[in-house]
């Protein structure tokens, strides 16, 4: 028989992982419209116009989808882990209730940007509008990543007191807001989230180049140029990120960093270990770089944290380690395919009209959110067994109530239905609106 | 009554306010399809700003009684997640109608948005309700009868009592003639089951609605102002009926002040510590002072501006 517990992290890792695809669609989103809006306004382009007019109406729809799985997150998270929630409301509420106020703002103003479009006389006007929504999506990400890292590196209340008597003293909520792990973590978080939203664009674009013809086709090819451009800057800025953020967790997070690079005892001259598995406490099958992790914390004699000084018992599933490897090599592939079109655009061969470039963009974008899938799942999954690191596990976090069970397959059927249902009204809209009639009002 | 709790119970109001007059336009889609387009005009805008208002709800939930996380979490993950399900449909289905004009199957994504509010607002009802009345609920243990929960005369009463409502609502606010004479009956019926389902429930509830009858005199009072402007000055009585049902809403909540299932616990036994609710207030004031200038430049954009 399968614990509750494990139903209760299923349902909530089902939940995210949709939400998580959801939220970057609608953090970049707005980004790109208001982008494609000012580019329409400034070079008096009906192309670009059109452009933040159509995605204007899958930002609505994605939206409502948006809204819905993350009132469910919500709802889940103190349903699913009522003593994590317990904790949460008494000592670090203030990212997840700021954050409503947020998401407010930028509900009200996705509103008047979608439906009073004509009502603005000044069009950058109805851009600052647009603008806002895309910075009240952007916070949203910002306080909810800011739980996280609580999660990850928690204060804000008496620790030592809570761990021996239960009892939260010394309530700090406003620290909350900037735990050590917050900065980089948020940081990183963001160019991952950018650059997966991104990529999911640029692929949609890059299908719908090699489908059309004529006008369509000039439009889909200036829309995959704004869209790649946006996922450069988002691609350097989620590798440098990456950077620091796995030396971050060296010092904040030792055992977690051990985890994920497999370090079983602490050494100097640390090796970078690539793949392989755990066999007898010892590991096979893998590729070893001599003094290479060292090297990357800053120094060749640099020690790297192990395993081996923690309790057995708290330590992460070895598979996170291939996860982060898996992580890394697909972030070089993605640094070596915007190489590979930087150096087309510069020789000037039209990389986003040849079919190659496009094809290759069109499994770029699924691989993005794999990629997104994969970063969240192995910071996730490296942090257990604990919900809170070092002060709460996920155990003793979780609602064991059966009735949990049931409810998880529902939602998994109807996520399944909706979000294909979703994608196909999407193509019927646009179908059923040709793009001459949005050039002509661009 | 406590500041904590008195903010937490106007967010609430605030959600179900607009909330009810999306069931009432739920009903009207599902009983007089002619009055779409109107209807439609103010829904519309505003149906994601009513979702919203849910999350706040919860999320202002966790933030004043944390400590009624772990019980509440227990008790109500059935209804709860079943009513997140169909709140999932009404945003869907609310959004795909948005853009598909083609009329059979707008009609039909309206009929399936409609459905699901209405049984979304049953099931929150259904959790209001046996919130107060502890009516399926072993509050000592944590466990529920999700059948009792639901289908008990004091939820069933106080269901039909939103449900007519929300038809007043809207038959005040759309001046739809076709409701008039029907939604003017539904608003004193409403105030009758309520009263109905408070001398069945009895207990501390019953005694604060005896304790309080001004109270009662004021809401009739204005109900009957309503009725009046609805008649004498359509346009005075939108804004005068979205606030009679939010006062509605707040006099229930002092009824029922400060108990939870029946008496069985005292809600402020479960308040936040002291220091996270200054902070989770003052937020609530800025926040709330720029979400009230934001929705006031959304309603002159959306609703004033030619």
């Amino acid at each position: 028989m399968i614990p509750v517990v494990d139903f209760d992290r299923f349902l909530m890792a089902f939940s995210l992982g949709v939400h998580i695809i959801l939220a970057s669609v609608g953090i970049a989103l707005p980004a790109i419209i208001v982008a494609a809006e000012v580019i329409g306004i400034r070079r008096k382009d009906p192309y670009y116009s059109a452009m933040a007019r159509r995605l204007s109406i899958a930002l609505v729809v994605l939206f409502a989808i948006g809204t819905a799985s993350g009132t469910l997150v919500a709802l889940e998270l103190f349903l699913l882990w009522p003593g994590f929630m317990v904790l949460v409301g008494q000592v670090a509420i203030l990212p997840l209730y700021i954050e409503v106020f947020v998401f407010f703002l930028e509900a009200i103003f996705l509103a008047v940007y979608i439906y009073s479009w004509d009502k603005f006389k000044r069009r950058y006007a109805h851009a600052a509008v647009g603008a806002l929504v895309g910075v009240g999506a952007a916070a949203s990400g910002v306080l909810i990543t800011m739980l996280n890292s609580f999660m990850n590196t928690p204060n804000g209340f008496n620790i030592p007191v809570y761990l021996s008597t239960g009892s939260l003293t010394g309530i700090n909520p406003v620290a909350v807001l900037w735990t050590p792990a917050t900065g980089i973590e948020v940081l990183h978080v963001m160019a991952t989230t950018y650059f997966a939203g991104a990529f999911i664009f640029c692929a949609y674009m890059a299908y719908m180049v090699l489908r059309s013809s004529g006008n369509e086709r000039t439009y889909y090819i200036k829309g995959l140029k704004l869209v790649f451009a946006i996922a450069v800057i988002a691609t350097l800025a989620s590798v440098y990120t990456g950077v620091l953020s796995i030396k971050t967790l060296a010092v904040i997070q030792p055992e977690k960093y051990a985890a994920l690079e497999a370090n079983l005892v602490p050494m100097a001259h640390a090796p970078e270990i690539i793949g392989g598995y755990l066999s007898n406490n010892t590991i096979k099958g893998a590729v070893v770089i001599p003094g290479l992790q060292s090297v990357l914390l800053g120094s060749p004699n640099a020690t790297a944290p192990g395993l081996s000084q923690y309790p057995e018992d708290t330590w992460p599933p070895f598979a996170v380690h291939d996860m982060f490897d898996a992580m890394v090599t697909l972030g070089f592939a993605f640094a070596g395919f915007i190489v590979l079109v930087m150096l087309l655009l510069l020789a000037r061969e039209r990389p986003f009209e040849r079919r190659p470039v496009l094809w290759l963009t069109m499994v770029a974008g699924v691989l993005a959110v794999l990629l997104l899938e994969l970063g969240w799942a192995t910071a996730e999954v490296a942090r257990q067994p604990w919900i809170i690191y070092n002060v709460m596990l996920v155990s003793q976090a979780a609602n064991d109530s059966p009735s949990v069970i049931p409810i998880a397959i529902a939602f998994i059927i109807i996520y399944a239905a909706i979000i294909p249902a979703t994608l196909l009204v999407l193509k019927r809209l646009f179908r059923g609106r040709p793009l001459s009639g949005d050039l002509v009002k661009g | 009554m406590n500041g904590i709790y008195t903010l937490n119970y106007a967010v609430f109001a605030a959600f179900f306010t607009l909330f009810t007059i999306e069931v009432g336009i739920a009903l009207a889609f599902l009983l007089s399809y002619r009055n779409k387009d109107r209807l439609k005009r103010y829904l519309m805008p505003i149906w994601e700003i009513t979702g919203t208002f849910a999350v706040f709800y919860v999320v202002n939930f966790e933030a004043s009684f944390p400590s009624a996380i772990a019980i509440v979490g227990r008790v109500y993950i059935v209804p709860l997640l079943i009513a997140a399900m169909f709140f999932i449909f009404r945003n869907a289905f609310i959004a795909y109608s948005e853009y598909i004009r083609r009329a059979p199957t707008e009609k039909r994504l309206l009929r399936v948005y409609s459905v699901a509010t209405v049984v979304t607002a049953f099931l929150v009802v259904g959790v209001l309700g046996s919130g107060v009345s502890g009516i399926g609920i072993n509050a000592q243990e944590a466990t529920a009868n999700i059948y009792l929960m639901l289908f008990n005369p004091f939820t069933l009463l106080l269901f039909t009592a939103v449900a007519l409502i929300g038809v007043f609502a809207v038959s005040v606010f759309f001046g739809i003639a076709a409701f008039r004479m029907l939604g003017y009956a539904c608003a004193p019926i409403a105030v009758l089951l309520v009263l109905i389902a408070l001398y069945l429930h009895g207990g501390h509830a019953l005694s604060n609605a005896t304790a309080y009858w001004p109270l009662l005199a004021l809401t009739l009072a204005f109900l009957a102002a309503v009725m009046y402007l609805g008649i004498r000055a359509p346009r005075a009585s939108q804004f005068a009926v979205v606030a009679w049902v939010f006062w509605a809403i707040l006099y229930f909540g002092v009824v029922v002040y400060p108990y939870w299932f029946g008496g069985a616990l005292n809600s402020q036994a479960y308040l936040v510590n002291a220091v996270t609710g200054r902070y989770t207030v003052a937020v609530t004031l800025v926040g709330g002072a720029l979400v009230a200038a934001a929705l006031a430049y959304f309603i002159y954009i959306t609703y004033v501006k030619k």
